[in-house]
């Protein structure tokens, strides 16, 4: 009797270990469970990482078009960089993802997660210089060509007629400048007589334009210097905030939700779509929005320039096909369909910015759409194209935290704690601050 | 070892396997993990590289800036963000006073009683993201429920009134977090904690009180508050080591740590070094750092407060 | 009635009194919250932005924003992933940790003391230290973005074995030594005596590791990669990042995500509030 509790006690305590450790092979070596992730047999998908334009889903069925089933296209909305960088960190690669920005396809180069384009552009018969030249920032990482682009924007002035007419105001043309939009913003601007905002004259506006146009630069070339506290930029700031701060022509945060209407893709775009607004500064995707409301008598001009310097700001995004991907044909099959004329017209079509290859903006169904007769100005966004420019970026501080520090003092002197040329000052010397540690300290870079 | 003593001691493999497996794997390996990515620059994708204590010195540092002309602190964001934590942190002692009054006076038998405890437990059932979104909504700046009322209210007495920006103004943030915070924990776990310390206070006591004819208020801290000071400790230990490690959660959903960087935690800057600007190394360095102040306040909390806790 | 009791009576009455209007104003308190939250979710879109008065009953009720905001943010999904994980994770968390308190509080074996107090240790380690490093390692498993990695590394927390631990410990034993005078083995022991012995210490755990499980955030944000594994809170917060300015669905989908919760917590209070009595004088 005395030895059966030792028997028992021993092969209970082999059991249980041994069941553990099967449990635990069992486990680590079962594939991942996880909804959706099921084996398709014989077909390749490609998994697209890009924002959830209504496009989208044309785009995909032009592909199927043309090339059939056999590759199938799963769209993934969800398109910040901080999720595509922690899926590729976690081991997770999706066949073609966006980057919209040239900051942001420096920070995936510079980790080596993207592949090089250029072997599988010269197979497929793809060239560099079709493309707009001052789209380089957002394709390439020193020689390597790491993105392509299917369409870009450039930033313009819409507004809206109606509103003008109604107020007896001129409406915007080429040679205007921030003085001219100054005065019309200020005769179309409403308040009841509470004080509260009926109507604003422009919504807010990117300070890039405005700064550059005063000749001012956010670094220096080289990128070892913030040059935010010189004073053309300084001045720069002050016009620009006195929009909201003094003028008060421009709605402030708080203003633009009172008197939202629906949200969605964009606050101050849903505003002058709604009327609310006169004028509004932004890409030409926006006609996707404006385009719902089929009352809405919309119109572009080029943007206001000083004469000194013609800028404005660029705005397109990439296609990329991580490094660790294994379906690097199947993805650059999509990503050709993606930059051939059909694709880019499909886009284009609705509105969302020019074509990125030079020679379909410039093609016949580029410019006239009969679908929408009433759009005569899109030649005007090819024009615009000359002095586009992308957002600053220096190699020497990461835009985030530039970014961070630009927010914090703007929050800062919108609260009125300090004023534009104060906060400017204060945001050059913290960058600046930045990127003399960042210079010094190779290990505190990105 | 005798046979029985093996027997034992197999036995108890037998049971302890599955979970100390486990927490070798997932609790202890990470731990050590933690340790060595702190002296390391690793962003997940390029080869980790050994730095010493680098991360260290670039987190708790200062060096001199000549351009500034003065000394200033190697990363002032870390600074700002430990101001943020332990400024929230002010909010405990409010709310473990809070749940206290509460829970004196659910003691009662009276009517009714117990469906005061659910409704005052319902923020607790609740909470979460969808508590955080609601209070989101609540402190709109023009058509949240505050400042409507307020607005209202003005409107009522003629004189025109205006709401703060409750989360949009970095004075107002902070407090806002706090109100929320309060509204969410005053009838909840630590007010049914006081409900069970309270009843645990043995009768004779009051009853003694009473007899020496001692008022409620010198009742209340003659006999309840040393009755139920060990359930006040232990909210308190659990407070400051769940204050320290808090604030994600709502920064991540409500307020994305700004404005201006006032409603970022120590835990959220951790998230965002991790995750947002991948450097491991430093992130796992703040982590430590984060953990020894825990250790350090909780060994004091412990070695100051416990001397003062009676037990009955 | 003598004076002294009449006093005494009217004194009490006046505690009563002060007592109803402090929980009552607090209660209301508790309350307008909610009630504003199911008021909102029931406005058409455009009311909602209406800088003007607040209707506290409401002209028009308009449901359309539950069937939208339903359909949108593919609530039965978040729901089943949420359920899948809090309920493996819960039962793995208890049946190990049973299993381990177990050993550690009848079970003499050498260096039991010392691991226990290495378990101790680790249970003041904020999940921040160990998030990044179980990141790598699930990592290497090959285990983002898949529900393993949502249960298992929660499955084995301290706490647990802790708690279980203690209470075992204030177990008599005099049941235990019968059983093993009739010859039941430590498992029979563990199996027919101890665990029915501990209802309510396993009522806690499993309650307290359920609602860890069901809230947590942090963890999944980083491990779920796809929007089809996505759990409650991570897809409720999803939801209102996308749709910044459209109040009235953001309270839809709130309203949704808490009715059920609400509703277990409506008619299961009793173990709710003795769990937590027994884990703040076991603490």
């Amino acid at each position: 009797m005395s030895r059966t509790p030792d028997l028992r006690a021993r092969a209970a305590a082999a059991g249980s270990i041994l069941a553990s450790l099967l449990l635990g092979a069992a486990l680590l070596t079962a594939p991942g469970c996880a909804p959706g992730r099921s084996s398709r047999e014989g077909k390749i998908t490609v998994r697209w990482v890009v924002d959830p334009n209504p496009v989208r889903q044309d785009q995909i069925a032009g592909f199927y078009r043309t090339h059939g089933r056999k590759i199938e296209i799963i769209l993934d909305p969800d398109a910040g960089r901080q999720k595509v960088l922690t899926q590729l960190a976690g081991g997770i690669y999706p066949e073609l993802f966006a980057i919209y920005d040239p900051a942001s396809v420096q920070v995936f180069a510079r980790k080596g997660v993207l592949t090089d384009l250029r072997p599988m552009m010269k197979k497929h018969g793809i060239r560099l210089e079709d493309f707009w030249p001052q789209l380089a920032p957002y394709m390439r990482y020193g020689d390597q060509v790491v993105g392509l682009p299917d369409n870009c924007g450039t930033f313009v002035l819409f507004y809206n007629r109606r509103l003008f007419r109604e107020a007896g105001v001129p409406y915007p043309r080429a040679g205007w400048d921030w003085n001219d939009l100054l005065e019309a913003a200020r005769r179309l601007t409403r308040r009841d007589a509470r004080g509260r905002a009926l109507q604003f004259g422009i919504g807010y506006i990117e300070p890039w334009m405005i700064f550059w146009q005063y000749g001012a630069r956010m670094y220096s070339d080289d990128g070892k210097r913030c040059l935010l506290d010189s004073p053309e930029a300084r001045k720069a700031a002050e016009f620009w905030a006195s929009f909201r701060l003094t003028e008060r022509v421009t709605p402030s945060p708080s203003e633009e939700q009172g008197l939202a209407a629906m949200g969605g893709w964009g606050g101050t775009a849903n505003l002058f779509k709604a009327e609310k607004i006169a004028m509004h500064i932004v890409g030409r995707w926006m006609i996707v929005e404006y385009r719902k409301n089929r009352k809405l008598e919309w119109d572009a001009a080029p943007i206001p320039q000083t004469g000194k310097v013609r800028a404005t700001l660029l705005a397109s995004k990439v296609y990329a096909i991580p490094k660790g991907n294994r379906n690097k044909e199947a993805a650059f099959t999509f990503l050709k369909y993606l930059m051939s004329k059909e694709n880019q017209l499909i886009v284009a079509a609705t509105g969302d910015g020019i074509p990125s290859i030079r020679a379909y903006g410039e093609s016949r169904e580029f410019l006239y759409n009969p679908d929408y007769p009433n759009e005569r100005n899109n030649r005007v966004f090819l024009e615009e194209m000359r002095w586009a420019r992308p957002p600053e970026v220096s190699p020497y501080i990461s835009e985030l935290d530039a970014t961070a520090i630009f927010n914090e003092e703007m929050d800062l002197m919108w609260q009125r704690k300090q004023t534009p040329s104060q906060a400017y000052e204060r945001i050059a010397a913290r960058i600046n601050a930045i990127i003399r540690r960042n210079i010094a300290n190779p290990n505190l870079r990105d | 070892m005798t046979r029985r003593q093996k027997a034992e001691s197999l036995a108890a493999l037998a049971f302890l396997a599955p979970n100390v497996a486990g927490f070798l794997v997932f609790t202890l390996l990470p731990v050590v993990g933690a340790f060595l990515l702190a002296f390391t620059n690793w962003d997940l994708f390029r080869p980790p590289r050994w730095v010493g204590l680098f991360n260290f010195v670039s987190l708790l540092g200062w060096h001199y800036d000549e351009y500034a002309g003065r000394t200033v602190m190697n990363d002032p964001f870390f600074w700002k963000y430990v101001y943020n934590t332990v400024y929230l942190m002010m909010a405990i002692p409010l709310g473990i006073a809070g749940s206290l009054i509460c829970a004196l006076l659910m003691n009662q038998r009276l009517r009714g009683i117990t469906v005061f405890r659910t409704i005052y437990f319902l923020p607790t059932v609740c909470s979460g993201v969808a508590i955080l979104i609601l209070w989101k909504w609540l402190y709109n700046n023009d058509i949240g429920l505050f400042n409507t009322l307020i607005r209202q209210l003005g409107d009522w007495i003629g004189v025109p009134m205006q709401g703060p920006n409750w989360l949009g103004s970095t004075e107002w943030a902070k407090p806002s977090l706090m109100l929320m915070g309060l509204w969410t924990g005053l009838g909840g776990f630590n007010m049914i904690l006081y409900l069970a310390a309270l009843q645990g206070v043995p009768r004779e006591q009051y009853e003694a009180a009473a007899m020496d004819g001692a008022s409620a208020w010198q009742t209340f801290w003659a006999v309840t508050w040393p009755g139920i000071s060990p359930t006040t400790f232990f909210i308190l230990i659990m407070s400051v080591i769940g204050g320290f490690q808090g604030g994600f959660m709502t920064a991540n959903v409500m307020t994305q740590g700004g404005p201006a960087g006032s409603t970022t935690t120590i835990e959220y800057y951790i998230y965002n070094v991790a995750f947002t600007r991948f450097l491991m190394g430093y992130a796992s360095a703040i982590a430590w750092v984060l953990f020894l102040v825990i250790l350090v306040i909780t060994l004091l909390t412990w070695r100051f407060g416990g001397r003062r806790v009676t037990y009955v | 009635m003598s004076d002294r009791t009449r006093s005494v009576r009217r004194t009490a009455l006046w505690k009563a009194v002060l007592t109803y209007a402090v929980l009552g104003l607090g209660a209301v308190t508790m309350l307008v919250p909610f009630y504003w939250m199911v008021l909102t979710s029931l406005q058409p879109p455009e009311m909602a932005f209406s800088m003007g008065q607040i209707q506290w009953i409401p002209e028009r009720i308009v449901w359309q924003n539950y069937p939208a905001a339903w359909k949108v943010i593919d609530i039965p999904r978040l729901y089943w992933n949420s359920i899948v994980v809090a309920v493996l994770g819960t039962l793995g968390q208890v049946l190990t940790s049973s299993l381990a308190a177990f050993a550690f509080a009848r079970l003499e074996f050498p260096g039991r003391d010392r691991l226990f107090f290495a378990y101790l240790a680790t249970m003041m380690v904020p999940g921040s230290v160990t998030m990044i490093p179980n990141f790598v390692l699930l990592r290497w498993l090959g285990w983002i973005d898949t529900y393993q990695a949502l249960i298992i590394p929660g499955m084995f927390s301290a706490y647990g074995t802790f708690l279980l631990r203690q209470f075992f410990m204030g177990l008599p034993t005099e049941l235990e030594d019968a059983a093993k005078i009739d010859g039941s083995s430590y498992a029979g022991i563990w199996a027919r005596v101890t665990l029915p012995l501990s209802r309510p210490a396993l009522a806690t755990l499993t309650t307290f590791t359920f609602m860890g499980f069901w809230g947590s955030y942090m963890w999944p944000l980083i491990i779920v990669q796809s929007p089809e594994l996505r759990t409650l809170p991570i897809g409720l917060a999803s939801f209102v990042g996308r749709y910044s300015a459209e109040y009235t669905l953001w309270m839809a989908a709130s309203v949704i995500a808490l009715i059920p919760v609400l509703l277990l917590f409506v008619f299961n209070q009793r173990y709710f509030q003795e769990g937590i009595k027994m884990s703040g004088i076991k603490g």
